[in-house]
């Protein structure tokens, strides 16, 4: 009974090893938001061609969006946290990339996940804080509700109730390419690499690797 | 061995409980916090399995129940097969990927609500015949993990949960550690200072 037991007992080990080791990406992504970012990369997830209420007016779905690459992220106008800390990201993102903005191959896109509170006039309000010159940094908010569920499921943002009012949520910049599929996502924090990314996609990053 | 009575009712009263943990209300209810998910839900959830196994074990001896559990048993000698399973599948969904996908996915927690009763009815089939030394082995580990778990927890600069806030996680950590505190204290005890206040034969007992 104890060479059976050594046999099924190492088999349950290793059977538990390979489980740990495929169940968390090789032991790299112990949390779900790891997880997303690491998938992003490889998944390509298309993304949903739903109508949002811009803040300059007018509606539009992202197949009608100007720019081969999009920098998209979710924000609500009355966050005290993070996306005020996304707004001065985006402000900074707008530097940045102004040359590949001003030849269309970059735009900033910000979705708010509190369409009953974030009209047109809050959202163009909210950009008003981070920036003086209106100019490639579109907001809007999802045109019908309903939708808003389908627009965070796609991106995989987790909108929850911060218990005073407000909502957490995992903020991020999502980057989003030419065939409108999520190509990369990026902390707040890591600016340089949602340039590098951004211009890797646009095709711009030949030539001008000193150019930050 | 429990009587055939009291087996089959430890076996309904579990199945109650499973059921009572299964049902949506219930459900939403104990994962709406960390603490309650991870403290209250997963515990009750092994604790259910590890009835079903008890009265498994004091199945009449002879019937099929008996004869199964002895061709399971014939590979868990010391109870090492079960421990090692039952410990993957505990730890895998303390960490907090799974304890947000058991919130968000609803298949994945169906999973959950099978794998961990299995992995406390494994405990129970596996814990008796474990030696001693072995025992103080898996209560280290035990202790190990909930002070390592709880630390994580608490000191994380981030949230590591989308499904629960900062918070949450916080209290679960320091939660975690009372646990792990506590857990040394009742394995220690008994070892290190004796049946205190048990009467010695032919002395009575003061006040009682």
């Amino acid at each position: 009974m104890v060479r059976r037991t050594a046999t099924v007992a190492a088999l349950v080990f290793a059977a538990g090893l390979a489980l740990a080791h495929a169940a968390t990406d090789g032991f790299q992504a112990f949390t779900l938001e790891s997880a997303r970012r690491l998938h992003a990369l490889t998944a390509r997830t298309p993304l949903p061609d739903l109508a949002l209420d811009l803040a300059d007016g007018g509606s539009a779905r992202l197949s009608d969006m100007p720019g081969q690459v999009l920098l998209m992220d979710f924000v609500y106008t009355n966050c005290p946290t993070y996306c005020a800390a996304l707004g001065s990201v985006y402000a900074q993102l707008r530097q940045r990339l102004a040359d590949e903005i001003a030849a269309g191959k970059v735009r900033l896109v910000s979705i708010s996940f509190d369409p009953a509170r974030d009209g047109p006039a809050e959202l163009a309000a909210y950009r008003a804080r981070y920036i003086t010159e209106p100019g490639g940094w579109d907001l809007g908010r999802p045109a019908h509700t309903d939708d808003l569920e389908r627009w965070l499921k796609a991106f995989g943002v987790v909108v929850i109730p911060d218990g005073m009012g407000g909502y957490t949520h995992n903020a991020a910049v999502h980057v989003v390419g030419p065939d409108r599929r999520l190509a990369a996502i990026h902390g707040l924090e890591d600016i340089d690499a949602i340039v590098t990314t951004a211009r890797q996609i646009a095709g711009t990053n030949a030539g001008h690797v000193a150019s930050r | 061995m429990l009587p055939a009575a009291d087996s089959s009712r430890a076996l309904v009263s579990a199945a109650a409980l499973w059921l009572a943990l299964a049902a949506p209300a219930a459900r939403a209810w104990l994962e709406a916090g960390m603490v309650s998910h991870m403290l209250v839900q997963l515990p009750l959830l092994a604790g259910t399995g590890w009835c079903i196994g008890r009265a498994w074990m004091g199945s009449h001896p002879g019937g099929t129940g008996a004869r199964v559990l002895a061709s399971v048993q014939s590979f868990n000698a010391g109870g090492v097969t079960g421990l090692i399973a039952a410990t993957f599948v505990m730890v895998l969904w303390m960490l907090p990927r799974f304890l947000d996908l058991a919130r968000l996915d609803a298949a994945v927690d169906a999973l959950k609500f099978f794998s961990v009763p299995a992995a406390g009815l494994t405990v129970a089939l596996s814990w008796p015949r474990l030696p001693a030394i072995a025992r103080a082995v898996v209560h280290l580990e035990v202790i190990a993990t909930l002070l390592r778990f709880g630390w994580g927890y608490l000191a994380a600069e981030e949230r590591l949960c989308l499904a629960y806030l900062a918070e949450d996680q916080r209290l679960t950590g320091e939660l975690l550690l009372w646990l792990g505190a506590v857990y040394a204290v009742a394995v220690v005890w008994r070892p290190m200072f004796g049946n205190i206040g048990a009467g010695r034969p032919g002395m009575h007992r003061h006040g009682s």
